[in-house]
């Protein structure tokens, strides 16, 4: 009950604010005098309480952010053209990236423009390859499975988080026949369009994002399948479909701006399986989310679920976990069929 | 240089390499040191794009099926080069691996009441595919990787490129690796290892693999002098997208989608009357060749790809959504087409490598044709022939495979580890072999030569497409061994643009293309060798399969730089090989 | 030795301004939010200052038409994950379409379509309050 004191302060708060403006507004529109000094006290309490709870919940819990890199665009035009080399194509048509690498040495986003000729069909990750094998070798980027699966390709159309591979050149350019690059600035950046893991890989696993039966042996030895319904599984289902791409967490305006934060993929898959009805960790799994850094960070701005390639939508993972929460939290033990 | 050591190093994190992890550390009860090193991210490997499914005889008696009947129908898929004792393994060890994988949390399909669903697939006689939604080995990455985070044992080396093998007497020591994101190189000591890397089909230009398929593994073992088993045969897949080559499963045939001409006819009809669209592979990426090339295909508008139309506009549209997502959702995205509504373009695609590093039916790599098999080094998947698919894989075989032999290799090198008085790593020799091994590479940034390597590996990709495809012929394939001879000696004089440590990725194409070109030569080679026409190897000029020539398995080694061929048996144990008819 | 470096330029509270390229609607629900809270302090105490000391009469009702409008995004998506934590996930969810395809029988309920109206009625009552509030 303690961890959630901060969480019900918030949340109430939220709900209190509105309720005494709307009940000020009706007292006064009908000139109910004798409703506005105790009305406008109760206003004044909520508040004050809005704006602490929530205070301390936004800018208080960012302990921990060391060494903000603060960038300035630094620009190295260098306009290099690209051989096309889609034999028997019909339309093509010359585009210009303005990719914006992130030099390491440098420490700065430099602005790099290559000249590509792409058809119909070209995906942003074919023409940066094509880049990288005919133009400029140096340009690092991350790719392996082409189909939107594997979740290597992720970084920035546009300013939009994408995936190279499912992006469609042509439907994606702006005026001037010009399409703009850039790496996930959600996540560290270790070079070019490349950025680093590990800070989501431990966020991950601080949710135990794995099935836990009681009975350890027999789930290895699985003699019988887990009696399990098609109602069951989709109850869990879309959100299995996250292949960890970090989309989310780079659309997600709470983790730019507090990296503490555990950020929609963890929360999301934390619950998974606690909807999983196979999963018997139960209560335990509520309280590892139950602080201001994993689930209450979340603000429900919903651009998560816009950026996710998959459709995991993890913003209505985390509003249905928080709801299990706090159910916890008040009413007690979760019950065993949830 | 960092040193680090462990007990068991395994190489490649798809199915097989995590899956081994697992078994070996539960059965070791969590006591011996494993690392599991990737290129990638543990969780990106190519095993997350399997699409149809994981084939076991779940509930034979319900369904008139049986182990048998599963075997019988590999061996026949396999046109008799299969190694019958290991397809008895693999089918008495599937269904098992049905249900491992279940309690580990894979959300597999399941009927009205509440039973593992499973499908038709292509020669299987029965419908023994399970399958979750046509992303299975999505999510068997997923339950798999999210298992392996649970042990405190396994340590993970995410974006490690392993350059060589350190071998000494026939005994494996461990590998050194470089650090993709940091550059730094890593020497890491192994007193087992697990080589699990996948297959290389990105020899091939138009492929249903990922990038990084470049059957790095399968190099390093061919380097370091152990033999290689049947690589010409490359399974190409009948349905792969036009123009892209993203693949479209099977499972969309096995929901009961047609193949259809230019002239709308389902032409199957003429080359497995009864199997139609469900024949294996081999039988329907060569009818779709002959229909184009017999002018009864059609000519995509953009890329100018022949291929020929799937048709799943008859199925019911909700069926498509709870089975065949994913592919709806790539077709809309690629092309702008819902298969809902239109026939989708497709073509053969190279797409499973049916060869690989030789071992023996308990996974452990042989030191020479027909061995002794090493003590300390095991091979778990594609990357390793035991062999269950012989010349032609069965759709969801593979996925069987993986899960299987990663099991018995897991198992086995646990076991190997926990005896008394194994023979430890040989340090000294590990770190001379190390500080040569980085002089090399660093001898390679330093190249500055005129040939561009990523020409060099997409003239060696148009060459196999051409040349070693679904047909070849005598003339095509001395020609293609002619022009990888040519690419190898300009592959002598490159340049590498990037000189820097920090993610280099242009270094480690280089080394990818390097292992690239050696495969396609000994690809090449056995291809040249066989006078026959065996599954996937269809020789223009002698269509007919000949068994009592070359119903034998094709062994390459590297004997001082050469490609030395050899052959060995197959194991025959109830099955005697008859005609091929579907 | 070398280790590996990333360079990380989250942390900061102008990082918002990522948002408006690719969800604007985000933007102005947290930006209005982040102003309300700093704003609110100010607010309360001139509330207890006009009751306590009757200062600052005249600008009470302006100030309740300020966090009237400041908190208004903030309401909406409160009544959108009322609605969508009622009704399972499905209600204001962005779920895989195919996913939602096999789900139809859920999103065909009457029951269901209530609750999709419910946060737009709410915010119609919500603005024509504040008009009459005004006009008053």
């Amino acid at each position: 009950m303690k961890k959630s004191i901060l969480p019900i302060l918030t949340y109430s708060s939220i709900i209190a604010v509105p309720l005494f403006l709307f009940i000020y507004a009706i007292s006064y529109i009908f000139a109910a005098a004798y409703m506005y000094v105790p009305i406008q006290a109760l206003l004044g309490i909520s508040l004050a309480i809005f704006c602490i709870s929530n205070g301390i919940e936004l800018f208080v819990y960012k302990t921990g952010t060391k060494n903000v890199l603060r960038l300035s665009r630094h620009e190295v035009d260098q306009t290099k053209s690209t051989i096309s080399h889609l034999v028997g194509s019909k339309s093509t048509k010359t585009i210009t990236f303005n990719v914006k690498r992130f030099n390491n040495k440098e420490k700065q986003l430099e602005l790099h423009k290559y000249k590509v000729q792409v058809d119909k069909f070209t995906s942003v990750l074919t023409a940066l390859l094509k880049v990288k094998s005919h133009s400029d070798s140096t340009l690092s980027i991350r790719c392996s499975c082409n189909m939107g699966i594997c979740g290597s390709c992720g970084m920035e159309v546009n300013g939009k988080p994408v995936l190279a591979c499912e992006t469609n050149v042509l439907k994606n350019v702006k005026e001037g026949d010009e399409i703009e690059i850039s790496p996930m600035t959600g996540h560290p950046m270790v070079k070019d369009l490349v950025t680093d893991f590990d800070d989501f890989f431990s966020k991950h696993i601080s949710v135990a994002p794995y099935l836990e039966r009681k009975n350890k042996e027999e789930q290895y030895n699985a003699k019988e399948i887990y009696n399990q319904s098609n109602d069951d599984i989709s109850k869990f289902l879309p959100y299995s479909y996250c292949i960890m791409c970090g989309l989310c967490l780079d659309a997600c305006p709470v983790v730019n701006t507090n990296p503490q934060f555990a950020g929609p993929q963890a929360l999301s898959q934390g619950y998974r399986y606690y909807a999983d009805s196979r999963d018997q960790m139960g209560e335990a799994r509520l309280e590892l989310v139950n602080a201001p850094e994993m689930v209450w960070g979340c603000e429900f701005a919903g651009a998560c679920s816009d950026a996710c390639p998959k459709g995991v939508d993890p913003a209505g993972a985390i509003q249905l976990l928080k709801f299990e929460v706090m159910k916890n939290s008040l009413v007690g033990n979760a019950p065993d069929n949830k | 240089m960092e040193t680090l050591k462990y007990d068991l190093i395994i190489l490649g994190s798809g199915l097989a390499g995590l899956s081994a992890a697992i078994h070996a550390s539960t059965i070791s009860k969590g006591k011996i040191k494993i690392a599991i090193v990737t290129k990638l991210h543990a969780m990106r490997s190519h095993s997350v794009s399997a699409e149809g499914g994981l084939s076991g005889v779940l509930y034979g008696k319900d369904n008139k099926d049986s182990l048998t009947l599963h075997a019988y129908d590999t061996i026949k898929g396999s046109d008799y080069l299969a190694d019958q004792d290991a397809v008895e393994v693999l089918v008495n060890g599937a269904p098992q691996e049905i249900k491992f994988y279940e309690h580990l949390g894979v959300p597999w399909n399941r009927t009205e009441d509440n039973k593992i669903s499973q499908r038709p697939f292509g020669g299987m006689t029965i419908p023994r595919t399970a399958f979750a939604a046509d992303k299975t080995g999505f999510f068997l990455m997923r339950a798999l990787y999210d298992t392996v985070l649970k042990s405190e044992n396994i340590d993970i080396f995410h974006e490690h490129y392993a350059t060589s093998l350190i071998m000494d007497k026939n005994r494996f020591n461990g590998m050194f690796t470089m650090d993709i994101a940091s550059g730094e190189k890593k020497l890491l000591l192994g007193n087992a290892g697990i080589i699990a890397t996948g297959g290389a089909a990105r020899t091939y230009k138009l492929t249903t693999t990922a990038y990084s398929s470049t059957g790095d593994g399968i190099a390093l073992a061919y380097r370091a002098g152990l033999p290689l088993k049947n690589m010409e045969f490359v399974q190409f897949h009948p349905t792969s997208l036009v123009p892209t080559g993203v693949l479209i499963t099977e499972a969309a045939r096995g929901e009961g989608g047609y193949l259809l001409n230019s002239k709308g006819e389902r032409f199957m009809s003429a080359y497995a009357p009864s199997k139609m669209e469900l024949a294996p592979r081999d039988i329907i990426s060569r009818a779709i060749i002959t229909e184009i090339e017999a002018g009864r295909g059609l000519v995509h508008e953009e890329s100018g790809m022949s291929h020929v139309l799937l048709d799943l506009t008859h199925l019911d549209h909700k069926k498509i959504s709870e089975k065949l997502p994913m592919i709806k959702e790539i077709c809309i995205k690629t092309l702008g087409l819902d298969p809902d509504n239109d026939p989708i373009p497709v073509r053969p695609a190279a797409h499973f490598t049916m060869g690989g590093i030789h071992s023996n039916i308990n996974g452990q790599v042989m030191s020479g044709p027909s061995g002794p098999a090493m003590a300390n080094l095991w091979t778990a998947g594609e990357c390793g022939c035991v062999s269950v698919h012989g010349a032609n894989r069965l759709g969801s075989n593979s996925l069987s495979q993986c899960s299987v032999w990663g099991r018995i290799t897991g198992i086995g090198a646990a076991t190997y580890l926990m005896k008394k008085d194994i023979s430890k790593y040989d340090e000294s020799f590990s770190m001379k072999f190390a500080q040569g091994e980085e002089e090399r590479i660093n001898g390679i940034l330093e190249f500055d030569g005129k040939n561009n390597p990523y020409d060099i590996r997409e003239s060696m990709q148009e060459t196999m497409d051409l040349n070693m495809g679904v047909y070849r012929d005598r003339i095509g394939m001395a020609k293609a061994k002619k022009e990888l001879q040519v690419l190898q000696e300009k592959f002598k004089d490159i340049y590498v643009e990037d000189k820097n440590d920090v993610y280099n990725t242009n270094l480690r194409d280089v080394l990818e293309i390097g292992n690239l070109l050696d495969l396609s030569q000994v690809i090449a080679e056995g291809a040249i060798a066989r006078n026959e026409s065996r599954g996937s190897h269809a020789l223009r000029e002698n269509p007919k399969r000949d068994d009592k020539n070359w119903m034998k398995h094709t062994i390459a080694m590297n004997i001082n730089g050469k490609i030395q061929l050899s052959y060995a048996n197959v194991k025959v144990t109830k099955w005697q090989p008859e005609e091929r008819k579907y | 030795m070398l280790e590996k470096e990333s360079f990380d330029v989250r942390g900061r509270e102008m990082n918002l301004l990522k948002t408006l390229n690719y969800d604007k609607e985000a933007f102005l629900h947290l930006a209005s939010f982040r102003v309300l809270i700093v704003l609110s302090i100010f607010m309360s105490a001139m509330f207890f200052a006009n009751i306590l000391f009757g200062l600052f009469g005249g600008y009470i009702k302006a100030a309740i038409v300020l966090a009237w409008l400041l908190i208004t995004p903030q309401l909406y998506e409160v009544m959108k994950a009322f609605s969508l934590i009622t009704s399972g996930g499905f209600a204001f969810g962005k779920m895989n379409k195919s996913f939602l395809d096999l789900m139809r029988e859920k999103t065909n309920k009457l029951s269901y379509k209530v609750l999709v109206a419910l946060p737009a009625i709410g915010i119609i009552i919500w603005i024509a309050v504040l008009a009459a509030f005004i006009a008053v």
